[in-house]
């Protein structure tokens, strides 16, 4: 009887000690289910605030807004992918990508922070096409480097008068201290070099080299304009170390001021290329409907039939470029500058004519 | 044995209930979750409908030079609309990025005129259905009408219907 009793509570603890480990499994389950669909959950609705938030910044253009988000790591990609090289943008949160086809986007590639500097500038060639937006971190400045030549006095005053105030903005000209050598580490995650109108040497003189700044976060890129109004020219990157800096790719062109700051905030050549691209798709649809506008405003003119005539020949001239440009198989920057200044003088004529304006 | 028997019977029973009861209680969670997430869906689709909203009101598709005098923001070029149905219709996947599931009309108020329907893609499940039963939420958004060849301005309204 005893030894009955005995195997009796054995069994009996045995089955309650299944179906304990059973409830319990069951807990567990639950919890890192809920775990999963609530992270899932956060991801994408702070995603969807993100978008919301940088499409309302991008909207008003030529203003600086200052972002509080949910602390957060963003992660904006921008690639060219297959043989065509089509652009494929996308910003991240956890394990949530959201496709950013049609924004042009310029940010860092990473964002650990609650708090954002969203920049809005409009890219007009002649006339608006986007308004690109510009991502900052409060841990960023940006060293604006001259030499003595008035072009590059011009290309950087141009730059700083330009970008907010509220960025953290270093000018280094020369002969005036302190040199770039004498800039302190502030702890900054980002530290962007601009080199008005010259190309850092390969092996720099001790005072033109960043020797205090942290290679880690410092990067460096030359913009050299080719045309006298500085809306044209060429883009170089580099890489910046303790000793100097090291080219990161050719050379690459830009048309536009816009795309000037593109490349200032791009953390490297293929963001800034992949958005360009971008730019450039939205440049040709906008285009076409100028020059379908032109069109329509050649057959709707009427009144003096010699302003007509003037207005008419003007629109001709005007069709001409509008056509080139809508053109998506041209992305030639260097023609797309010619025909929008074209663009331009043509429109000041229908100014002074009276005419109907294109844009 | 029998009261073995008894005793296991009422530890299966206990376990029966108190499994009863947390079925009970997951159905009660997951329909309060169900019932949370159905605002919150809604809250994203109106976040949406303003996304969109405030994308049309800034298009450069279909914003107004700068030199009509006109406001850059809210003003549609007529001119420019009449170019843009077609471009919009001509280029749905890039477009639809902008757009997503939505109506957009634009309808001349004063003096009163055409509505023109600048785009409309309704999601797969809707196809077949009536606009009207369509579950959509409606921004209307006034904007100034501007006709570039005549430089006069009519009063009209953006209607935007996002599709939910």
């Amino acid at each position: 009887m005893m030894k009955k009793a005995a195997i009796e509570i054995q069994f009996h603890w045995i089955f309650v000690s299944i179906a304990g480990i059973m409830i319990l499994g069951l807990f567990i389950f639950l919890v890192m289910r809920q775990q999963i669909t609530y992270e899932s959950r956060t991801s994408i609705s702070i995603a969807s605030d993100l978008r919301t938030i940088l499409v309302g910044a991008q909207t008003a253009t030529r203003t600086l807004n200052d972002l509080d988000i949910p602390q957060t790591k963003v992660k904006f990609e921008c690639d060219l992918v297959g043989e065509q090289k089509i652009p494929y943008s996308i910003f991240s949160i956890g394990n949530h990508p959201e496709e950013i086809k049609s924004q042009v986007i310029f940010s860092p590639p990473e964002i650990d922070t609650s708090k954002l500097r969203a920049w809005s500038y409009d890219w007009s060639l002649p006339y608006k096409t986007n308004n690109f937006l510009f991502i900052a971190i409060p841990q960023e400045r940006i060293i604006l480097v001259e030499k003595s030549s008035q072009k590059s006095k011009s290309l950087c005053q141009m730059i700083n008068k330009t970008l907010p105030e509220k960025l953290n903005i270093r000018y280094v000209q020369p002969n005036v201290p302190p040199s770039l050598t004498d800039l302190q580490d502030q702890n900054n995650q980002i530290e962007t070099i601009i080199f008005c109108d010259f190309d850092p040497a390969i092996n720099p003189s001790p005072s033109d080299v960043p020797s205090k700044l942290n290679p880690k976060y410092s990067r460096a890129i030359s913009i050299k304009p080719t045309s006298d109004d500085l809306e044209k020219g060429t883009i170089r990157f580099f890489k910046a170390t303790k000793t100097g800096y090291i080219p990161v790719e050719d050379e690459k062109s830009y048309a536009g001021s816009a795309l000037i700051f593109g490349a200032i905030f791009s953390p490297e050549p293929i963001f800034f290329e992949c958005n360009k691209k971008k730019a450039l798709t939205r440049y040709h649809l906008v285009s076409d409907i100028y020059w379908k506008k032109t069109e329509a405003l050649k057959g709707s003119i009427s009144g003096d039939p010699n302003q007509i005539a003037d207005c008419r020949d003007l629109y001709d001239q005007a069709n001409r470029k509008l056509k080139n440009l809508a053109d998506k198989s041209k992305n030639d920057l260097n023609e797309i500058y010619l025909d929008a200044k074209s663009i331009e003088a043509i429109s000041d004529q229908l100014q002074r004519k009276s005419c109907p304006l294109i844009y | 044995m029998k009261k073995a028997q008894v005793q296991t019977l009422e530890t299966i029973g206990v376990l029966i209930f108190f499994f009863v009861l947390l079925g009970l209680g997951m159905v009660f969670y997951y329909r309060f979750q169900a019932q949370s997430l159905s605002v919150e869906e809604r809250e994203q689709q109106s976040l949406m409908a303003i996304r969109i909203s405030q994308q049309i009101s800034s298009l450069p598709e279909l914003e107004c030079s700068k030199y009509s005098g006109s406001s850059e923001f809210a003003c549609i070029d007529i001119i420019k609309l009449e170019i843009a149905k077609t471009l919009i219709k001509n280029n749905p996947s890039y477009y639809s990025d902008i757009f997503f599931f939505s109506n957009i009309v634009i309808q001349q108020v004063y003096p009163s005129g055409p509505d023109i329907l600048l785009y409309r893609e309704v999601p797969k499940e809707y196809k077949n259905y009536q606009e009207e039963d369509i579950p959509q939420i409606k921004i209307p958004v006034p904007v100034e009408l501007y006709d570039p060849s005549t430089e006069t301005s009519n009063y009209g309204i953006l209607r935007i219907a996002v599709y939910t």
